[in-house]
């Protein structure tokens, strides 16, 4: 301290105070000007963006008036220091001790004439201590505060009742009202330059993090501890007291003051860092290492320097928005928007980030998000309080998030879990085989993989969080996009900008749904082929994907023939998760056939009953929703708000296309009788699914690879052999629930065979052989449904595979088309052997079984009937009612078996 | 001795003259606020009724509609009174100091100790609006 007093000479901290106590006063008569104290925070912004004169003279106020409280507790422990005693009048020096408080008062009052959110949490802190004074606390806070959002009286006091009193109390204490000239001069450049480099803190409004002022941070520590509030006023009040009794006790109590003071000034240092570097939002405590640090802590310290370059011509025009930000200022023209994201409405701030409050490119372009949206920022895009927290809050849960069945399936196929069913997710990727083998393969497509490039959505794209659905280009954004890739000299990108909207296409889903269960190209009618790119015909039944998979025409699905979109069916829960971890993708999906082709009562909710995201897309979607009735799924109760029931009638509509569909019945075939009432309407109506066999996996660690979920290129990759791919009528099998079986479609999951050795050199000849059936949604839904020897004399539907059955003296013979795979000794397609039963690891769903060998002998008895008697013959028709009886009326010449 | 008694007596009269007039001062200015208070006080405040959403942050208020039960909370955190502006799976969040609330209102995490106030409030179904009463 001696040291610094040698170099200060006469500048002691008392004379640096006075003189930072005076650029303080000069220039806060000066930021009066422009300051507006009926709309506070819309003319500091007014200034930050368009005025830097009275940007800078409001950091010059902001800069003289931290540092004259530095310098005011520097010379208070100064004084402290000293070994003798320089005692003044006590009337004085009581004035003095409480002028501490009211140097802190002057301070806070500063703090919320900010206005920004900080300020109007800052002031009900305020106004809440206040009342907890005895007696007077409703008098000092009406009178001094005010009512909230009222800024008046808190200006009047910050410039006049509490500058006046510091103003007295100095003087009366320094016997001067002028500093030193050189003291002043200094301090006066000091402030200039720092002014200059660092702009005054105000707080975005979007991010969540709530600070009061640095001085006040220790504090907020300490109140985040206490409950009891009133303690923090004996606190304040300990502090003065200890300070008043400092030169007038004996030399005890002096000593027991300084010691008292240093340890509770050093705790409240130490509190005062924590609370500014180690608490986030919500005053979280958080690690400089934990994710989301620089968010929730570094960004609310930024600070940028003045520029004075600000164009005269810049100007926000005629628009009356509140939300002034300087990005506008430039790119005023753009065009493109959906009215809900139109900048007019929310700012480019909350979507991009940046800095909204300077002209300056650099400084304005720096810590922006260029593609918004991706899961890592979406919290503070999307997701913000204003926008759509509940969204990006459950968004985790999303399957498509999570990749939760993808990954338990693959580790159960590589025999590192014990069922496929856990729970997991795709942060959980270690270095095994089977999540080397994700790596490799698989996980890209989850919504978590960022989108790194602007531009469209195409067949390509994979991931890209809340963009990868509602990301829109039309012709001239794309092009304008493409350009601006290609090195184009056109500025045509800064023109248009993408529309973010409800518009999801088929598209959107395309570029992840056309691989592995392929329910995108399957609804559309393509079928993958083992086809390369040169033995492609040139012909329209031919479609070439991703510049190299090559797909066959099938025949879609008869809701694509109709124009329905996949959103039409799946919504936003189904979607986005509803904020339940699910395993599979059947657990989470929610819509089924039978929502919208019931029979009986239809499942409704009224308009006024609708939770609040259904309500707010229906009524955007749709326009007035009130008086409406809507169909609801069976699942969990799930508004379908592109339907209404009105006067008998269920209609749909098409949420991208606005047409109007009668929703019918389902045909009286399909709730005939009672021996199809476990027969799902997929298993019917499927027209057919793609299904891939023999394919073979082994470990290349030459080969060029990427880790998917790093999306980082390296040395060494899985390798997939495929095998065969096929098309027809899907396989049945039985999904079991606690209380029901469901009949439903089934196609070869994994039937693989994999090369541990490969991957792990130590494991000699170990090779893993799996015959897995999965579950399928094939998406090629037909409005005639199977005839029912597809299904009851068809080896494919019972899990044989492809083949022949033929009857020879009452007994069934299956010949099959494809050889036993000598690992098994199952043909290649089968599920089960004729009339077997599966061993070991047979289905990727726990509850998924094929059908039993009674049962597999039931489905036949009746298949070997229609041999003869065709569907619609009488006999058939009256089987389905009571199929026991009809056999006991068997004629003679009736084939019998089992 | 006269005199010191005399002065001694003008000493305490001035003062007592002094307190007099401070607590006069005092009293008329705590009046003065009462009936400021009272005279610009908001007795209710009429808000969009949102049905459809199950928490809805409006004025200084929390609306919660909780299968169609309504409820009106106070925004203001029982701890300090920051305006509670968040909500985490059902959680009422207050940013200031980490207190969360139940959306009973009951404090689930500290500091806060008391639960938010419940507020009064009648229903026009008509125009879809709320009146709470402040």
């Amino acid at each position: 301290m001696k040291k610094i007093n040698d170099i200060l000479g006469k500048n002691t901290y008392g004379q640096i105070s006075l003189a930072l106590l005076l650029i303080c006063i000069i220039s806060g008569v000066v930021l009066a000007i422009p300051y507006d104290v009926e709309n506070p925070l819309q003319s500091i912004k007014g200034m930050l963006i368009l005025n830097p004169y009275a940007s800078f003279i409001r950091n010059v106020h902001f800069w003289s008036a931290q540092l004259f409280l530095v310098f005011t507790l520097i010379h208070i422990w100064d004084y402290f220091a000293k070994k003798e005693k320089i005692k003044s009048k006590k009337g004085i020096w009581l004035r003095l001790s409480i002028g501490i408080l009211i140097i802190f008062m002057a301070m806070l009052t500063g703090f919320l004439l900010k206005a920004d959110s900080d300020s109007l949490q800052a002031f009900r802190i305020l106004e809440s201590l206040t009342l907890k004074v005895p007696f007077i606390g409703n008098l000092l806070a009406s009178s001094f505060l005010g009512e909230e959002g009222d800024f008046q009286l808190i200006y009047i006091h910050h410039i006049a009742t509490l500058t006046i009193f510091i103003s007295i109390i100095t003087f009366e204490h320094s016997r001067k009202i002028w500093p030193i000239s050189q003291t002043f001069i200094w301090s006066s450049l000091f402030i200039i330059i720092i002014s200059y480099f660092f702009t005054a803190p105000l707080h975005d409004g979007l991010n969540l993090t709530v600070k009061g002022p640095w001085y006040f941070v220790g504090f907020q520590e300490v109140l985040h501890w206490l409950s009891s509030t009133s303690t923090a006023l004996i606190i304040i009040l300990i502090f003065l007291i200890l300070i008043y009794i400092f030169p007038y006790g004996g030399r005890k109590l002096s000593f027991f003051s300084k010691r008292s003071l240093l340890i509770l000034s050093l705790a409240y240092l130490l509190l005062t860092i924590s609370g500014m570097f180690l608490r986030g939002e919500n005053w979280k405590w958080i690690w400089p290492w934990d994710s989301g640090y620089s968010t929730s802590v570094l960004e609310t310290y930024k600070s940028w320097k003045v520029d004075f370059n600000t164009s005269d011509t810049l100007s926000f025009g005629d628009s009356n928005s509140n939300n002034k930000e300087s990005c506008i200022l430039c790119h005023s023209d753009m065009l493109g928007f959906t009215p809900s994201h139109n900048p007019e409405a929310v700012g480019c701030f909350s979507c991009h980030g940046g800095n909204p409050y300077t002209t300056n490119k650099k400084a304005s372009h720096k810590g922006m998000e260029l593609i918004p949206g991706n899961f890592s920022n979406a919290n503070r895009s999307c997701g913000t309080t204003n926008c759509h927290p509940e969204i990006t809050n459950r968004k985790n849960s999303s399957l498509m998030s999570t990749l939760s069945g993808m990954i338990s399936v693959d580790r159960y196929v590589f025999n590192e879990q014990d069922n496929p069913d856990k729970l997991t997710s795709v942060d959980d990727l270690r270095n095994t085989a089977a999540d080397e083998h994700l790596k490799n393969m698989c996980v890209v497509c989850h919504l978590d993989n960022e989108k790194t490039e602007t531009g469209p959505i195409t067949e390509k794209s994979r991931g890209g969080g809340c963009l990868a659905c509602h990301l829109n280009h039309d012709a001239i954004t794309a092009t304008a996009s493409f350009n601006h890739k290609n090195n184009s000299k056109s500025n045509d990108y800064l023109k248009y900008h993408p529309s973010i909207s409800m518009q999801v296409t088929n598209n959107h889903c395309f570029g992840c749904h056309s691989r592995s269960g392929r329910i995108s190209t399957n609804y559309e009618g393509w079928h993958e082929t083992t086809l390369s790119v040169d033995e492609m015909p040139n012909t329209p039944e031919f479609r070439l994907i991703e510049e190299s998979r090559v797909f066959t025409a099938k025949s879609d699905d008869v809701h694509h023939k109709l124009g329905i979109d996949c959103i039409d069916c799946h919504n936003s829960y189904e979607l986005m998760g509803d904020g339940n971890l699910y395993a599979h993708q059947e657990d989470q999906r929610v819509i089924s056939c039978e929502d919208c082709h019931f029979d009986g009562e239809p499942n409704t909710i009224a308009a006024e009953n609708l939770d609040a995201e259904s309500a707010i897309i229906a009524s955007m979607r749709f326009g007035e929703i009130i008086g409406k009735r809507y169909l609801k799924t069976k699942q969990r109760d799930i508004p379908l708000i592109n339907t209404e029931y009105k006067n008998d009638t269920a209609y749909f509509y098409g949420k991208n296309s606005l047409k109007k569909y009668i929703l019918t019945k389902p045909a009286e075939i399909c709730t005939k009788g009672t021996a199809h009432d476990n027969v799902s309407c997929s298993a019917c109506h499927s027209a057919w699914a793609p299904s891939c066999i023999g394919c073979h996996n082994e470990y290349d660690e030459n080969e060029p690879g990427f880790d998917m979920q790093k999306n980082i290129e390296k040395n060494g990759s899985w390798v997939e052999y495929v095998g065969e791919y096929n098309a027809h009528a899907p396989a049945l099998g039985i999904r079991k629930s606690d209380s029901s079986q469901e009949i439903i479609p089934v196609v070869p999951g994994m039937v693989l065979t994999i090369d541990m050795s490969s991957f792990n050199k130590q494991l000699h000849d170990s090779l893993i052989f799996q015959r897995l059936f999965a579950p399928a949604s094939p998406h090629t839904t037909a409005s005639k449904g199977r005839d029912c020897k597809s299904c009851h004399y068809n080896p494919i539907a019972l899990g044989y595979g492809q083949g022949e059955f033929s009857l020879l003296e009452n007994e069934i013979y299956f010949n099959s088309k494809y050889q036993n795979n000598p690992n098994d000794g199952l043909p290649e397609d089968a599920w089960i052997n004729f009339l077997g039963e599966p061993k070991g690891k047979f289905s990727t769903r726990s509850n998924l079984v094929p059908f039993s060998i009674e049962q597999q002998k039931n489905i036949l008895k009746v298949g070997v009937c229609l041999t003869c008697h065709e569907d619609n013959s009488d006999v058939m028709q009256k089987s389905l009612y009571d199929f026991k009886t009809i056999l006991k009326k068997q004629n003679p010449r009736c084939i019998e078996v089992y | 001795m006269y005199s010191r008694v005399k002065k001694y007596n003008r000493r305490i009269f001035l003062k007592s003259v002094v307190a007099g007039i401070s607590i006069a001062t005092l009293f008329v200015w705590d009046k003065m606020v009462i009936t400021n208070k009272k005279n610009s006080q908001v007795k209710y405040i009429t808000l969009a009724l949102q049905t459809n959403k199950k928490i809805n942050f409006a004025d200084n208020f929390i609306i919660i509609n909780n299968e169609g039960k309504i409820k009106v909370l106070s925004s203001r955190c029982t701890h300090l009174g920051c305006k509670i502006n968040e909500s985490k799976q059902d959680n009422l969040l207050c940013p200031c100091h980490g207190s969360s609330f139940n959306l009973d209102g009951s404090p689930i995490k500290g500091p806060a100790i008391k639960p938010l106030e419940e507020k009064d409030f009648t229903i026009d179904k008509a125009n879809n609006t709320i009146t709470i009463i402040v």
